[in-house]
């Protein structure tokens, strides 16, 4: 039991850094329709910056905003210079992905040009550890979990009571009737890649100071738990992907303490494609809603 | 020269010499058109005439190479769609119309986004009044609901905005048959006599002229006639122009 509490613990924290990545992630998927896989390298960016910052000693949040409002600029100006010009000369679906693949090699290029192929360590500033319930902590993880839990609130208050925010869920639904409604769609889908901009920035700081110890491919590993927290939660669904996340993040750590950590993976994604085989469409999607797109339901 | 305008009251929408298309392709080729305020205005033709483009390129939604669009003697040329719908046009597009994964009450408000909340309650009121049959449904996912159902929600949706101009693109296409005349009838042909100006493309061309007050047959890119509907439907010509054979219904 105890061993359960405790891994439950990191499970949960884990699992918050997950949830933080993957709303962004299945956001700017649902509102712009683009599989982005450059989302990844964007994170291992954020990393690294957050790194950097961290070790001239700033403070944890001052950093998570500064990293998060780059990456919230660098992604609003990767879709406007890259992805919709693309769009516009009629790229699919498909060769979209493929662009955002080029696009998150290149990038990953640059970030080994500039700080080196070599795993880089962040001293935990952090270690200090909180315990209640039988769970444990660092404070790195409680300041990781609170700041997921204040950005998903604050997102779904966004999208549930705000006009800006029902422009968003319309302009994922149907950009056409969008447009038609009156809706500005261009600004939409820029504070779109803004905002979840800001959460691929922020999840990449989370994931240098819970790491602590990682290279340039950071980003393209922990990609793949994102996709797989969006899909489990149904794919452009934020609250689905926050659940996916915390799921992803708990069996994984129940499949390293129990099994051995070298499987930890294999259990998160057996674990995925049974949810698949039950739930084709994902967790949390509505009978009847069949189409990749942002819902608040 | 009679024109459209001779039909109702004052020109509400009025295209002069458009010439549009795709990248540098010119599909439609200086097309002069009006529609004013009360009056049902068709657009027919056979296929890949250029129809849906000529719409398109109204509505700012394809590239306008050259001529003029004036919405109420304001030039709209080039204007993107949202500022058009700002403006007073009405825009209920072919197939993919409303908005699936919401209900129809949401469907509506989405419609009214521009509205403050008082303007849009009353909205709703006059678009039930018009649409009684959804006063039952708004509660239901679009996605769920028939061809003829999802229709009045997506031009429900359109009169949000309570625009001058309505524009339709082929209403009827994925209909049963038996809602086709419905459709044009108690949808197209309605609103004109609740005096707003509608534009109309169809691919049933004998069902809309029946019910239009003017049309335009497109061909190629360019208007072959632009005379009383009446006159069209009655003009063996005409036929010709539809794939050799009679004005298909
Ligand atoms: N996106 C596009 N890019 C290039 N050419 C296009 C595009 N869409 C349509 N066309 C071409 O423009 C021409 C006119 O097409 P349009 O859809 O306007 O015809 P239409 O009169 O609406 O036909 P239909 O009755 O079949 O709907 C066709 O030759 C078509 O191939
Ligand atoms: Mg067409």
């Amino acid at each position: 039991m105890g061993i359960f509490v405790q891994t439950l613990g990191f499970g949960i924290a884990a699992g918050a850094v997950i949830s933080l990545g993957a709303v962004g992630f299945t956001v700017q998927f649902g509102i712009s329709n683009v599989l982005n896989i450059t989302y990844g390298a964007f994170m291992t960016l954020a990393a690294f910056l957050g790194y950097v910052l961290l070790n001239r000693g700033l403070d944890v949040w001052v950093v998570l905003v500064a990293v998060g409002v780059v990456i919230a600029i660098a992604s609003a100006v990767f879709n406007r210079v890259f992805l919709s010009p693309l769009r516009g000369r009629g790229a699919g679906f498909v060769n979209l992905i493929i662009g955002t693949v080029a696009a998150a090699i290149i990038l990953q290029g640059v970030i080994v040009i500039a700080a080196g192929p070599s795993a880089v360590t962040y001293g935990q500033q952090y270690g200090k550890t909180v315990s209640g319930a039988g769970l444990v902590f660092s404070l790195a993880q409680l300041i990781i979990i609170s700041i997921t839990v204040a950005l998903m609130f604050g997102l779904h208050l966004l999208l549930t009571r705000t006009k800006v925010g029902r422009a968003m869920r319309a302009t994922s639904t149907n950009r056409t009737v969008a447009r038609a409604c009156g809706i500005r769609t261009e600004r939409i889908i820029d504070l779109t890649w803004l905002l979840t901009g800001f959460l691929c920035g922020a999840a990449g700081v989370a994931l240098a100071v819970t790491t602590v110890t990682f290279d340039f491919s950071i980003g393209s590993t922990f990609l793949i738990y994102m996709i797989a927290a969006s899909v489990l939660g149904g794919i452009g669904q934020p609250y689905g992907a926050m659940i996916g996340g915390l799921v992803v993040g708990i069996t994984s750590q129940l499949g390293a303490a129990y099994w051995s950590p070298a499987y930890q993976d294999v259990v998160a994604f057996c674990i995925l494609i049974a949810m698949l085989l039950i739930r084709p469409r994902g967790l949390f999607v509505a009978a009847g809603v069949n189409r990749r797109n942002l819902s608040a339901t | 020269m009679a024109d459209a305008s001779e039909s109702g009251g004052k020109t509400a929408l009025e295209v002069e010499g458009l010439t549009a298309g795709y990248g540098d392709i010119e599909i439609v080729h200086g097309i002069d058109l009006s529609v004013s305020e009360g009056s049902l205005v068709s657009v027919v033709g056979p296929n890949g005439a250029g129809k849906s483009t000529l719409l398109k390129a109204i509505l700012g939604l394809v590239k306008v190479f050259d001529g003029s669009i004036r919405l109420d003697g304001h030039d709209v040329t080039r204007f993107p769609l949202e500022q058009l719908v700002r403006r007073g046009i009405g825009y209920v597009p072919q197939v993919d119309d409303v908005f699936e994964t919401l209900r129809v009450h949401e469907n509506l408000e989405m419609g009214g986004y521009l509205l403050d909340k008082p303007t849009r309650a009353r909205r709703i009121e006059e678009v039930l009044e018009f649409f009684p049959v959804l006063a039952e449904h708004m509660r239901r996912y679009v996605g769920t609901m028939s061809g003829g159902e999802r229709k009045m929600v997506a031009v429900g949706r359109a009169l949000m905005t309570s625009p001058r101009v309505v524009i339709f693109d082929e209403p009827t296409a994925g209909l049963a048959p038996t809602l086709v005349q419905s459709v044009l009838e108690d949808q197209a042909r309605a609103l004109a006599d609740r005096g707003k100006a509608v534009l109309l493309v169809e691919q049933r061309a004998h069902a809309a002229l029946q019910l239009s007050d003017w049309a335009y047959v497109l061909v190629q890119g360019r208007v072959a006639r632009s005379a009383r509907a009446a006159d069209v439907l009655s003009d063996p010509e005409m036929g010709e122009v539809f794939l050799g054979g009679a004005v298909k219904s």
